[in-house]
C-alpha cells in the first residue's frame, strides 16, 4: 500500500508571493511550479556537466 | 498607613535571600545618576530588627545605587509585623513586575517559596500569577545546568516565556539551545514563537548552522511549500552537487526559477 508522504521546505516570503502570482498567471498549482523549478534546474545543471 | 522616615544608610542590612542574583551595570549606573540628582523617589521597605538596624525587604537596587551616589540617609517604610514568608513574597512581587528579571531568578524565587512550605496553588492564589507560569519558572530553576544557563540569560523583555519554552523542548543539542537563547536575547526585536520554531527546525536540518543565522533565516523564511516526493532524489543530488543542504538548495532553485 502506498503511504502518502508529505515533504515540505521553508521558503522566503518574497519567493512565495512570486510563486502565488505565477500560479495565478499560469493556472498551475504551487506544487507543480515547485516541481517545474526543481526539474528545470536539475536538467539544466545536469546538461552543463 | 506606614509613614516614611529617613534612616542612616549603614543601618540597613540586606536580606540573606535575594530574588535578583545579578544587576545590570548600565541600569544601575543610570539609577545612581538619577538618585544623585533627585534622591530616592520610592522608599525602601524594611523590617526593624529591634536594635536600631533594619532588614531590607524591597529596594536592593535603590540601596546599592544610593550607596554609590554617596547618600548617607535613605527614606524607608517599616513593616514591623511582616512574617518571613511575606518578606519573600513582597520581594518577589516587586521584582517579578520587572521584565529584566531572568526566568532562572523567577524559578529560584518559586523554589524558595516552596521551601517555606507554599504549594504552587497557594502561591498562585496569593500572588495572582497563573499556576502554569509558576510551574514553568520553577522548571527552569530545577532543570539541568545547561537549561539553567539558558534561563539565566533570558528575561521576559528579551525573550517571551513561550519562546523560551520552545527553545527548551526543541530536539536540538543542549549547547545549541543555549546559543539560540543567547542570540534570541540579543536581537533588537525579540523573535516570535513561530520564528524560534523555524530556527530550531533549521538547526535540526543543518546542525552546523549557527543560532544567529538560523534566527535570521527564520525571520525571513516563513512559508512552507510542498516538495514532490518523486523529485527528492534529484533535489538531493542537486544539493550534494552544490554542497548545500536540501533546504538551501530549494531556496536557491526557486530564486533562480523566479528571476
Amino acid at each position: 500500500m502506498g503511504k502518502k508522504v508529505q515533504v515540505t521546505a521553508m521558503i522566503e516570503v518574497e519567493a512565495y508571493q512570486k510563486l502565488v502570482d505565477l500560479s495565478r498567471q499560469k493556472g498551475k498549482s504551487i506544487s507543480s511550479l515547485v516541481r517545474e523549478a526543481i526539474a528545470k534546474t536539475y536538467f539544466e545543471e545536469g546538461a552543463k556537466t | 498607613m506606614s509613614e516614611i522616615k529617613k534612616v542612616p544608610i549603614d543601618k540597613i542590612k540586606t536580606n540573606n535571600f535575594r530574588v535578583r542574583t545579578t544587576f545590570d551595570e548600565e541600569k544601575l549606573q543610570t539609577l545612581t545618576e538619577s538618585i544623585k540628582k533627585r534622591g530616592i523617589l520610592y522608599p525602601l521597605v524594611v523590617k526593624p530588627l529591634g536594635d536600631g538596624t533594619y532588614k531590607l525587604i524591597t529596594g536592593e537596587r535603590r540601596l546599592l545605587a544610593a550607596k554609590r551616589a554617596g547618600l548617607t540617609e535613605v527614606p524607608i517604610i517599616e513593616r514591623k509585623e511582616i512574617s518571613k514568608d511575606y518578606e519573600i513574597i513582597e520581594m518577589g512581587i516587586e521584582n517579578l513586575q520587572r521584565e529584566d528579571l531572568s526566568y532562572y531568578e523567577r524559578g529560584r524565587w518559586v523554589a524558595k517559596m516552596k521551601e517555606l512550605g507554599w504549594s504552587i496553588s497557594a502561591l498562585a492564589e496569593e500572588t495572582g500569577i497563573p499556576r502554569k507560569t509558576l510551574d514553568d519558572w520553577l522548571g527552569f530553576y530545577e532543570e539541568s545546568e545547561r537549561i539553567k544557563k539558558v534561563a539565566i540569560i533570558a528575561t521576559p523583555e528579551k525573550l517571551p516565556l513561550a519562546g523560551l519554552l520552545e527553545v527548551k523542548r526543541a530536539p536540538i543539542p543542549e549547547e545549541k539551545k543555549t546559543e539560540l537563547a543567547v542570540e534570541a536575547s540579543k536581537m533588537s526585536e525579540p523573535p516570535s514563537v513561530t520564528e524560534i520554531q523555524r530556527a530550531t527546525r533549521l538547526i535540526e536540518q543543518e546542525p552546523t548552522l549557527s543560532a544567529r543565522e538560523a534566527l535570521e533565516r527564520a525571520r525571513g523564511i516563513t512559508v512552507l511549500v510542498p516538495i514532490p516526493v518523486d523529485l527528492m532524489p534529484k533535489l538531493k543530488a542537486q544539493a550534494d552537487e552544490w554542497g548545500v543542504s536540501i533546504q538551501e538548495a530549494i531556496i536557491q532553485i526557486l530564486r533562480d526559477y523566479l528571476e
